[in-house]
């Protein structure tokens, strides 16, 4: 069974991504921050992590980078919800900085799906 | 101190002599002494003394009034009258010349003395104050700001040069409130209260005259008879106004724009929660039921909501990501078919768009969305009316003075006008326009986006937009987007 740790600070979505995602025959880990996921993710590693951008005490673009340094092969799916500050398009530096791909807030279930299938798949 | 010098004009050598010698006495100087008035002039010529002692009586073609009135017409030299008569008439005449003394023969050389005094010392105090009068007058007509003074019954005393040019005329003595702002009665505003009371008292009017926007300082002028004229100072300062106002419209623009862009961002979090339950429940309750139907609401809700935000966004954010360089040319072609079919029959849409023009480096899908807000904005203008959109391309010059006013570099330019024959709109709307959520439209026909989006766009393409309206007479919508080398 393939394994993904979710890190998003917003209790609810992580909840529904979680149920979402075990219905769809994934392991399902989950985090509340980019700190809390890296710990995580060292005792227990996954295919694949999906990270929101913006979160309390480590952010989603300095999670990428630490991930991308210490485990070169990692999978990472990168969701925002747009950029709270102007000028900036944070979803494409996360594509520039090593997630795989990128999801924008809302996005639809089938979307969420496509993009796992085609990183592990 | 050096000695006056006196000139002494007398025909009879015996006086003259006579004179010299109790002038020398009495400690003055004498620069010359000639017999005739055409003499006097010359030797004024060539070395003026600082007082002309003058016979009135005199041999030959010139009496000593026409001597000194031809001294006095190119000079500035006192002159003193000597004479044996006193004649009414005579003295009339002297007195148009404007003399420093007039003294009567036989005369003491006290009275000499005394006469020769006072003429010199009022000689110099007017020349001094003279000069301070030219430096005030000179003050007063270099002046930029316009300035007026007026009496307590408002009547125009002064005006300095700048305030004639603002007036177009002189018009003192006219009623200031008619003058400087086309009024008919006193205006609301007139401090002239305060102002007899002694106070300067300052205020901002926009004059409805020519609808400027002046600061206005006003000081009471005390005068000798104790009555008081009001001095007033026009300073002009519409532009730096209009700069103030369009900085504080960018800055709101920009914190609106923060708002929007983290409001959006929380939303689309909750979004994604709503939708992806939506999206399983789905899958849980079978098509047809009563309790999917209450499920496919929520969900169109949903749609919706993410649309807005997504518009927000828009209006919010930079998209750096998609820009490449690109003609605007073809995609303005593009965007007016398709705007064709949105609009009715009775608007018809009036294409000038110049073939030379360069890159911009642009995402076209939200150039295409600008040109599409924009158009379907001017057919709404139009309503059921018959009427025209104007959509012209041109590329322009932008100059230091217009780009640092927009906060864009300077340089070249594609301008895309869209202009409308619509009901336009009033300076209040026209303030406001790109602010989210704004709209003039009927509830549910406008979110108020449009033009938000609009300027977010333009901004992110480092342009920037202009709008001119006038109830109704239509409105002029500029963006301009600059060019990119190849």
């Amino acid at each position: 069974m393939f394994s993904i740790l979710i890190m998003e600070d917003d209790d609810n979505l992580r909840k529904m991504l979680k149920a979402m995602l075990e219905v769809a025959g994934y392991k399902v880990l989950e985090a509340p921050d980019g700190e809390a996921g890296m710990k995580l993710y060292r005792l227990e590693p996954t295919d694949l992590i999906i990270i929101d951008i913006f979160m309390p005490r480590k952010e989603g673009l300095e999670t990428i980078m630490e991930l991308r340094r210490d485990y070169a092969d990692v999978k990472i799916i990168a969701m925002s919800g747009g950029s709270k500050k102007i000028d900036h398009d944070f979803l494409h530096q996360s594509k520039l900085l090593g997630a795989q791909r990128t999801l924008s807030k809302p996005f639809e279930r089938q979307e969420l799906l496509e993009a796992i299938e085609e990183l592990v798949g | 101190m050096a000695k006056a010098q006196i000139l002494i004009v007398e025909d009879d050598g015996i006086l003259a002599l006579d004179l010299r010698n109790r002038l020398v006495g009495l400690g003055f100087g004498v620069s010359a002494s000639v017999p005739s008035g055409e003499e006097a002039i010359e030797k004024v010529k060539s070395s003026p003394p600082d007082l002309v002692l003058m016979d009135i009586m005199l041999k030959g073609a010139m009496n000593g009034i026409e001597a000194a009135a031809r001294i006095n017409s190119k000079f500035d030299i006192p002159i003193v009258y000597l004479t044996a008569y006193a004649e009414e008439k005579l003295l009339e005449q002297a007195k148009l010349t404007q003399p420093y003394g007039y003294i009567l023969k036989p005369f003491e050389d006290r009275d000499l003395n005394a006469a020769l005094k006072i003429a010199l010392y009022k000689h110099k105090a007017d020349r001094t104050l003279r000069a301070s009068e030219q430096c005030y007058r000179s003050m007063m007509d270099v002046m930029d700001d316009a300035m007026y003074i007026c009496s307590s019954d408002f009547r125009i005393e002064f005006m300095n040069p700048a305030m004639i040019k603002r007036t177009g005329r002189d018009a003192t003595g006219e009623a200031c409130f008619k003058v400087l702002h086309a009024r008919e009665t006193k205006c609301p505003w007139c401090v002239w209260r305060k102002v007899l009371q002694g106070e300067h008292v300052n205020y901002e009017l926009v004059s409805p005259k020519d609808s400027r926007h002046y600061h206005v300082a006003n000081s009471p002028i005390r005068h000798a008879d104790g009555s008081i004229s009001k001095h007033a100072v026009f300073r002009d300062f519409t532009e730096i106004k209009a700069m103030e106002q369009h900085l504080q419209r960018a800055q709101k623009m920009e914190s609106v724009g923060v708002l929007a862009g983290g409001i959006a961002h929380e939303f689309n979090s909750l979004l994604a929660t709503m939708l992806g339950y939506g999206e399983m429940l789905r899958v849980d309750i079978p098509e047809g039921s009563r309790p999917r139907e209450y499920l496919e609401g929520v969900m169109e809700a949903c749609y919706r909501s993410t649309d807005l935000v997504r518009q927000l966004l828009d209006f919010a954010r930079t998209p750096e990501a998609g820009r490449k360089p690109v003609r605007l040319a073809p995609i303005v072609e593009e965007s007016i078919q398709t705007l064709q079919s949105y609009l009715p029959a009775n608007i018809h849409v009036h294409r000038n768009i110049e073939a030379a023009s360069g890159n911009i480096l642009a995402d076209s899908g939200k150039i295409k969305q600008v040109i599409m807000n924009l158009g379907i904005n001017a057919g709404d203008a139009i309503g059921e009316n018959n009427g025209e959109i104007g959509v012209h391309l041109s590329e322009v010059e932008v100059d230091d003075e217009t780009a640092s006013r927009e906060g864009v570099r300077s340089g070249t330019y594609l301008k895309l006008m869209v202009s409308d024959t619509g009901c336009g709109m009033s300076l209040k709307v026209l303030a406001r326009i790109y602010e989210p959520f704004f709209t003039t439209k009927d509830v549910g026909r406008g979110t108020g986006l449009g033009l938000a989006v609009v300027h977010g766009i333009v901004k992110s393409h480092e342009g920037f937009i202009t709008a001119d309206s006038e109830p109704e007479k239509g409105s002029r919508f500029e963006v301009y987007l600059p060019v990119v080398e190849n």
